[in-house]
C-alpha cells in the first residue's frame, strides 16, 4: 500500500484508471473518481503507464494544435488494416518510435528515471470473437521497473 | 455578455503553443508537486487552458489592432470590423453597407406575343446575380401599357422583338455595374427568349467601406467643410449626400505646376485657381446620345457625317465610343469616331464661370463641348451632302461632373478669393495579360471572377500616380490552387491626354504616369480604368519534370 512517504518529492498526477491494485490482474475503469472515494493520485511507473497508454490510444493529429502527438496504431485499428497478429505486431512497433519521441520530448532533466519511457515489449495478443484484440504488454521504466499493461480494443473488420 | 472569443478551430498555431508553454510554466510554478506532462493535469486542464488562453490572447490582439485610429491605419486588414464599428461611431461615423447597381436589360423575343417575369426573376452573367423586384409584363400594345410594370413590346427588325425590364444586383458593390450589352442569362426558363443583354451602363453600385475607407472618412468628417484646404475640400464634397460615394479627389492650385489657368499680365502664378480633379465611380459610364448628323463629305472610304455635343449633354466626356445608325443593334462596335473639342464659357445661369480661356484648360471639364465626325462606308451613294439621318452617340464619361461644378461653384462654397473648375480625372486606360499556369489534371482557375477582382482593384484607386503589378499579382493569387502559379503580367495604358494626343505606357512591373504639369497631365491629375473585359487570362497546363 502506498503512503505519502512514497511521493514526497514527487510530481504526481491524477489517475484515470480506477482499480489499480500493487499487484495482480484487475480489470480497470476509466474514471477520474471511484465513488465512494474522490480519485486518486500516481507517480513513478503508474503515472508512467498512464502516459504511455494515453499515448498510444490517442489518434495521431486528433489534438487539435498538438499535431505530433499520439500514434497511428489505434487510427490503423478502427481503419480494419489489422487483420492478424502480425500486423498488430508491425503496428505496435512503429506506434512505439512516435511513442518513445513524444514521451522523451516532454521528459525533464529532473524526471526521475522510474517515470521516463524505456522500452515496452508487446507479449500477447489475443484476437476474440466480437472485435475484440487484447493487448498485452510489458512496459519498462529508466530504472527497470515494470508493469504490466493489459488493453482490451474494440476493433472494425476483425 | 461573455467575451466574443474567436472559434477556437481557427486559431493561430504558434499563439497556441506559446501559451501552452505559459500555462504549463505556471502551473509548475503554482505547484511545484503537479505532473504536467501527459496525463490527467495535461489533458484537461493544462492543455485545454493553454489553448483557452490563445483565443483570449487573440481576442486581445483584434482589439489593440481596431480599438484605435493609429491602429487601424497601421494595419486595417487586420482590424476587427465590428470592434472598428464601434470605435467610430464615438465619431457618429457609420460604414456605409455598399449599395447595388441598377440598371435595364433588354429581354429578347423570338415571338411578338406577351410575356411576364415574376418578381425574382433571376438573371446572371460574370458570376453576378440581378434580380426583377416588381413583376414586369411585355405588352404588344400600347393600350395594354397602364401600369409602370408594362412595357412595351418593339419589333427589333431581325424577326425577333423586344422589351425592358428594371433590374437590381443580388450583392452591393462595383462589380454589379453591367456595362451597356453586356449579355445576361436568365435563371429559369422565359417562353421564347433569345437573349438579354444590359440596355445601358447600370449605376448606383458602390462597394462597403473598408476600414481603410472609414478612418479615411472620418479624418474629412472632423475637418471643416469648406473650400480652404484639400482635406476641407474633400471633406465638404463627401459629406455632401449627393457626392457621398466619389471615390477620389486631387485638388490643384497655388503652387502646383499643373495649375495652368493663370490669365494675368506676368507670367507667375498668382493663385486665387482650384482646379478638382475628381474620379466620381469606379469606370466612366456610356451615353446614349440620339442625333441627326449631317453629311458633310464623301470619300474613299465613305460618308463623313458631323454632329456637335454641347456642355449639358456629356459633360466633362472623354471620348465618343463609337456611333451606331439608329435601327442597327446597339451592341455592335460601330463607327469610329473623331473629336474636335471645344469649350463654351458662356453663363450657364448660375451667374458664375470660372476663369477657362483655352481648350486645354477647360477639358474634361463641364464647359467642354466636341464636333464629332466620322465615316459611314454603308451610307446610300445616292444620298446628298447636306442630308441628315438618324445616328446613335455613345460618349464615355464620368457622372455627376456638371453637379459637383454647380455645387462648388455656388456663392455660398466656392472660395472668395477666387474660382473652383472641376474636372473628370484624365483617363489612362489599362489593359493587361498574363498567363496562368497549372498542373495537368487541374481544374481551370475562375478566370472571369480573377479578370472582375483586379478590375475591381484598379477602379477603387484614386491618384495614385503609378499602378503596380504586383499588386494585381496578389488579387490574382487569390484564385489560385495549389501548384498553379502566375506568369508575368504585361501592363498597357493609354493615357487620353487633354490635348488630345494619346500616350501610351507599357511596362511589366508598374505603369508611371509621366510628369507633363504644363499640359496637366500628371499622377495629381490621372487615374487608371480598367474594364474587366480588357483582361486577357491565358490558363496553360505547365511544364512539370517527372521526379
Amino acid at each position: 500500500m502506498s503512503v505519502t512517504a512514497d511521493y514526497e518529492g514527487r510530481l504526481v498526477d491524477v489517475m484515470i484508471f480506477q482499480g489499480v491494485k500493487p499487484g495482480g490482474m484487475v480489470p480497470l475503469t476509466q474514471s477520474l473518481t471511484d465513488p465512494p472515494e474522490n480519485g486518486r493520485v500516481c507517480t513513478g511507473i503508474q503515472k508512467l503507464a498512464q502516459r504511455w497508454v494515453l499515448e498510444l490510444l490517442t489518434i495521431k493529429g486528433s489534438m487539435k494544435y498538438l499535431p505530433d502527438r499520439g500514434t497511428d496504431f489505434l487510427g490503423e485499428l478502427q481503419a480494419g488494416r489489422l487483420r492478424t497478429e502480425a500486423d498488430v505486431q508491425a503496428a505496435f512497433l512503429r506506434a512505439m518510435v512516435d511513442l518513445k519521441k513524444n514521451l522523451a520530448a516532454e521528459e525533464l532533466d529532473t524526471t526521475p528515471d522510474d517515470e521516463r519511457f524505456a522500452l515496452a515489449n508487446l507479449i500477447g495478443i489475443v484476437i476474440q470473437p466480437g472485435g475484440i484484440i487484447r493487448l498485452s504488454v510489458d512496459l519498462y521504466s529508466q530504472a527497470g521497473t515494470s508493469r504490466k499493461v493489459i488493453l482490451p480494443l474494440s476493433v472494425a473488420g476483425v | 455578455m461573455p467575451i466574443p472569443l474567436p472559434d477556437f478551430n481557427t486559431l493561430d498555431a504558434d499563439t497556441v503553443t506559446q501559451a501552452y508553454a505559459y500555462i504549463t510554466q505556471r502551473t509548475r510554478e503554482f505547484d511545484p508537486g503537479v505532473e504536467t506532462m501527459r496525463g490527467a493535469v495535461h489533458d484537461i486542464i493544462v492543455y485545454l487552458e493553454g489553448i483557452y488562453a490563445a483565443a483570449a490572447e487573440q481576442y486581445a490582439t483584434t482589439l489593440e489592432q481596431s480599438g484605435s485610429l493609429l491602429a487601424i491605419e497601421n494595419n486595417p486588414e487586420l482590424a476587427d470590423d465590428s470592434v472598428v464599428d464601434g470605435l467610430l461611431s464615438n465619431f457618429r461615423v457609420v460604414r456605409n453597407p455598399g449599395e447595388a447597381a441598377r440598371g435595364q436589360l433588354v429581354i429578347v423575343l423570338s415571338a411578338f406575343i406577351p410575356s411576364n417575369l415574376p418578381s425574382g426573376t433571376v438573371f446572371t452573367t460574370q458570376g453576378q446575380s440581378f434580380v426583377t423586384e416588381t413583376p414586369f409584363s411585355g405588352r404588344t400594345s400600347p393600350s395594354s401599357v397602364i401600369t409602370d410594370q408594362d412595357r412595351l413590346i418593339r419589333p427589333v427588325g431581325n424577326g425577333t422583338f423586344s422589351y425592358t425590364i428594371d433590374v437590381v444586383a443580388s450583392s452591393a458593390g462595383v462589380s454589379g455595374m453591367l456595362r451597356r450589352g453586356n449579355k445576361v442569362e436568365p435563371v429559369a426558363l422565359i417562353p421564347n427568349f433569345v437573349s438579354a443583354y444590359a440596355e445601358s451602363d447600370f449605376t448606383g453600385g458602390v462597394n462597403a467601406e473598408t476600414n481603410t475607407d472609414l478612418v479615411t472618412r472620418l479624418r474629412q468628417g472632423l475637418s471643416a467643410r469648406d473650400v480652404s484646404n484639400r482635406d476641407t475640400i474633400a471633406a465638404l464634397v463627401r459629406n455632401t449626400e449627393e457626392f457621398a460615394n466619389i471615390v477620389a479627389l486631387s485638388t490643384v492650385g497655388y503652387g502646383d505646376p499643373e495649375q495652368i489657368r493663370y490669365h494675368g499680365i506676368m507670367p507667375v502664378a498668382s493663385g486665387g485657381r482650384l482646379d478638382v480633379y475628381v474620379r466620381t465611380q469606379g469606370l466612366p459610364q456610356s451615353i446614349r446620345l440620339e442625333r441627326r448628323p449631317v453629311l458633310i463629305q464623301r470619300t474613299a472610304e465613305g460618308a463623313v457625317w458631323q454632329f456637335s455635343i454641347s456642355r449639358d449633354e456629356a459633360p466633362g466626356f472623354y471620348d465618343v465610343a463609337k456611333v451606331v445608325k439608329a435601327g442597327d443593334d446597339e451592341t455592335t462596335a460601330g463607327y469610329e469616331a473623331t473629336l474636335i473639342r471645344g469649350i463654351d464659357m458662356t453663363d450657364d445661369g448660375s451667374g458664375f464661370v470660372p476663369d477657362v480661356l483655352t481648350l486645354l484648360e477647360g477639358s474634361y471639364s463641364r464647359y467642354q463641348t466636341a464636333i464629332v465626325q466620322f465615316v459611314d462606308p454603308t451610307t446610300d451613294p445616292q444620298l446628298a451632302v447636306g442630308s441628315r439621318a438618324d445616328y446613335l452617340a455613345f460618349p464615355r464619361a464620368l457622372p455627376q461632373i456638371a453637379d459637383l461644378q454647380n455645387f462648388l461653384g455656388s456663392r455660398g462654397v466656392r472660395p472668395a478669393a477666387g474660382d473652383v473648375l472641376v474636372k473628370a480625372a484624365i483617363p489612362c486606360d489599362v489593359t493587361l495579360s498574363f498567363v496562368v499556369y497549372k498542373v495537368a489534371g487541374q481544374a481551370d482557375p475562375d478566370v472571369t471572377a480573377m479578370a472582375t477582382a483586379i478590375a475591381n482593384t484598379v477602379n477603387a484607386t484614386g491618384f495614385i500616380g503609378r499602378l503596380g503589378a504586383s499588386k494585381l499579382v496578389s488579387v490574382a493569387h487569390q484564385f489560385l490552387a495549389e501548384g498553379q502559379t502566375l506568369g508575368p503580367i504585361d501592363l498597357f495604358g493609354t493615357i487620353q491626354r487633354p490635348s488630345g494626343k494619346p500616350y501610351y505606357l507599357r511596362d511589366r512591373a508598374a505603369l508611371t504616369i509621366p510628369d507633363q504639369p504644363t499640359n496637366e497631365l500628371s499622377g495629381r491629375t490621372t487615374v487608371f480604368y480598367l474594364d474587366p473585359t480588357d483582361v486577357s487570362i491565358s490558363v496553360l497546363v505547365a511544364d512539370v519534370p517527372a521526379v
